[in-house]
């Protein structure tokens, strides 16, 4: 694989496994070069980034023609996180989301399956679990779910006491409700927690920067399609694999948006697997792509992160991620496929497409775009 | 009271805290307004803090509190620097909790990051304390706009020191950072010179301290040319969110010449960036590989010294502290690994 790099009038070619410069050459390599200069990144909390999404798949669709797309729009979900956006401002930016989002349908004539990650929730208050005697991994932007090593008998009373703690499971019965894939459960905390609506995990590697809004328990989703109704997360890609065999396909992910704000009709789609349901994020986005629950593909929230980062981690510019698991719909498909996103890693990761340009944002610094090639 | 922690010398009430908020005076003494408060501790490398000459391959135990005394115009973490500290979500734990967590996760040092450690002097020094009895040694990226009381105190608590200077220019720090003078800064970069591991950061915006570059190349060489110097192309954030992107490559035009001046400079905030590894000084050979996926830093992914030695020449190349592997402390990689 290989990614071409562009910081902003400068580009690079790396070589995706290793993230060294390389000197090979691709034909998909030189047209993403020039599809980067063309469109600019505007950043993850600029609007125009609506418009940088569908712009670029347009100009990818013009000059790849690929039979499979695959689209993210993280915005709704950062500005709904990270600003105090009034009522007005959110409604300016849900109708050019779905006005982006008709146009490129209508210019395209894919048959879509538009699929909303979830209602946002004002953030109510936060969870400390940096006292304990045991270690709590809070990584993530909004962790819902976060992960309990060694805790002592005193913790485990009084996460199981918090009033705002909903969940207390063991490593076994995460088991239980996932299977025991041997990648999954190497990765397990002693204990998953659960938190209730409107709260938020504070631990060691919880970021700092204050939040708005966080994920409700978002037990369904909404899911538009002409092919009828779909009636759960792992129903999507199914359903666009099948029709792959006779029809163009888009497969499009709205961030941050639920019932509330879908301006299309919709199905009520289960987002959940028994106790635990998906928030936006590698678990949700990979189990839309694939159709497979998350034990097949990625690692439920609170595992240690910094683990698996020594001197040998692959794809390094696929954040923790450590080998691709093809089971994406860009992987099956034999035909072309093609993604673009404004969620970094995740648009790749859960796309398995054979070019994927993201924006190469961290933490909402605007790094310039990327873009992925796979062989 | 007049507060000495830095050279704004701010007059201190109870009721009115000096520029950077950190501080007020209570019974005529400096005293701290939010101790023990960290905003930020996770694991990173070393390199992506920056440092590249100490510790190689480390995994830092990286912390912030919140607030600055300066006000840089670009900063790219004014959420934590400038905030108002009482609006921040923050963690109170007291020293031993600090080791302790640094010990839970297999970190081998304490980096502060994010924020200036002069607004937290005091918790600093109860946590160097608490981190000398364990053996953890602490660095810290810093301003360097400290009064010499400070930076004799700094370099008594951190081994390591990484400083951001900005430009050579009175005019730039008045303008761009709110303080009327850089040469407190320049006091501090050669007094740490002197005594501790030190690293130089430089925010480069085009335009503004571009032209700077062999000036302030010739400063550090003329203190001691094996400093490792970080320049970065800065991201427009804050009040200058609105600026162009500096140009990769007429920065790096420039810095080429520097680099016959300094064999050890470095340059990024940008991933891919191709300027993130160590060249023995003596006979060019690549000693130290690394890459960057973002950040200012990089990630270390080959090291080839023999502990400071280039091992194709024999020559030196200066390194504080030994390599150590990335999960050499982590108690659970064994049984994560499976046994």
């Amino acid at each position: 694989m290989l990614a071409v790099l562009d910081a902003v009038e400068w580009q690079t070619t790396l070589d995706f496994e290793t993230g060294k410069e390389t000197t090979v050459k691709s034909d998909l390599a030189a047209m993403a070069q020039e599809l980067l200069k063309r469109h600019r990144y505007p950043g993850d909390m600029d609007l125009e980034s609506i418009s940088w999404v569908t712009n670029v798949a347009l100009d990818l669709y013009q000059n790849y023609a690929p039979q499979f797309m695959f689209l993210s729009f993280s915005q709704p979900y950062f500005f709904s996180a990270f600003e105090r956006t009034d009522g007005v401002q959110w409604q300016v930016l849900v109708s050019l989301l779905f006005a982006r989002i008709n146009h490129f349908i209508e210019a395209t004539g894919m048959t879509p399956v538009v699929v909303g990650t979830g209602q946002m929730v004002p953030l109510k208050g936060y969870i400390n679990l940096s006292t304990l005697d045991g270690l709590a991994s809070g990584g993530g932007m909004a962790p819902r779910f976060t992960g309990l090593y060694k805790p002592s008998a005193r913790d485990l009373e009084l996460v199981r006491a918090h009033e705002n703690i909903e969940l207390v499971k063991t490593k076994e019965e995460v088991i239980e409700l996932f299977g025991n894939n041997e990648d999954f459960v190497k990765r397990l905390p002693d204990y998953v927690l659960g938190a209730g609506e409107g709260y938020a995990f504070k631990a060691f590697g919880s970021i700092a920067r204050p939040m708005h809004k966080i994920p409700g328990r978002n037990m369904e989703i909404p899911v538009f399609t002409p092919l009828g109704e779909v009636n759960s997360i792992t129903e999507i890609a199914p359903l666009v694999l099948k029709n792959l065999e006779t029809k163009k396909m888009v497969l499009i992910v709205l961030e941050g948006i639920g019932p509330e704000d879908f301006l299309m009709p919709y199905s009520a789609c289960d987002n959940s697997l028994g106790w635990y349901d998906y928030a936006p994020g590698d678990g949700q986005y990979l189990t839309i792509g694939s159709g497979r629950h998350l034990a097949d593909h990625s690692y439920l929230p609170g595992f240690k992160y910094y683990l698996e980062d020594d001197e040998n981690k692959k794809y390094p510019l696929s954040a923790y991620f450590t080998k691709y698991v093809p089971v994406m719909i860009g992987h099956s498909f034999p035909g072309k496929s093609a993604a673009v996103g404004s969620r970094s890693v995740l648009t790749h990761m859960a796309s398995g497409a054979d070019i994927s340009v993201e924006c190469f944002a961290r933490g909402l610094y605007n790094y310039g775009t990327i873009a992925i090639i796979k062989d | 009271m007049e507060c000495t922690y830095c050279p704004r010398r701010c007059l201190l009430q109870n009721d009115r805290p000096g520029a950077c908020g950190a501080y007020g005076a209570e019974n005529g003494k400096i005293t701290e307004k939010h101790p023990h408060r960290w905003t930020v501790m996770y694991a990173t490398h070393i390199e992506s803090v920056p440092f590249y000459h100490a510790y190689p391959g480390s995994r830092s135990f990286l912390l912030g509190s919140s607030g600055c005394n300066l006000d840089c115009a670009y900063c790219s973490n004014a959420y934590v620097a400038k905030g108002d500290p009482a609006q921040l979500y923050a963690f109170d734990l007291p020293p031993a909790k600090v080791v302790d967590l640094v010990g839970k996760t297999g970190c081998h040092n304490i980096v502060f990051g994010i924020n200036e450690p002069l607004v937290s002097l005091p918790s600093l020094r109860e946590l160097a304390e608490e981190a000398k009895r364990s053996n953890i040694p602490m660095g810290c990226l810093t301003n360097g706009y400290m009064t010499e009381e400070s930076a004799q105190e700094i370099s008594t608590l951190f081994s390591f020191i990484n400083v951001s200077l900005k430009s050579l220019s009175d005019d730039f720090y008045r303008d761009f950072t709110g303080v009327p003078s850089v040469q407190p800064v320049l006091d501090s970069i050669k007094y740490f010179s002197e005594r501790n591991h030190l690293e130089i950061t430089t925010p480069i915006i085009q335009g503004i301290n571009d032209q700077e570059i062999e000036m302030m190349a010739d400063f550090i060489a003329a203190i001691n040319p094996a400093i490792p110097w970080h320049v970065f192309r800065l991201l427009p954030e804050y009040k200058m969110k609105d600026r162009d992107y500096p140009d990769i490559a007429q920065i790096n035009r420039k810095l080429e010449e520097a680099r016959k001046k300094l064999p050890f400079i470095y340059f990024s905030n940008f991933a891919g960036t191709r300027w993130v590894n160590t060249l023995c000084p003596h006979c060019r050979e690549l000693v130290i590989e690394r890459i960057n996926f973002s950040g200012c830093g990089g990630k270390l992914v080959d090291y080839k010294l023999h502990g400071d030695r280039c091992p194709f020449c024999g020559g030196e190349v200066p390194i504080h502290g030994q390599k150590v592997n990335w999960n050499s402390l982590d108690k659970d990689y064994k049984d994560y690994r499976g046994g």
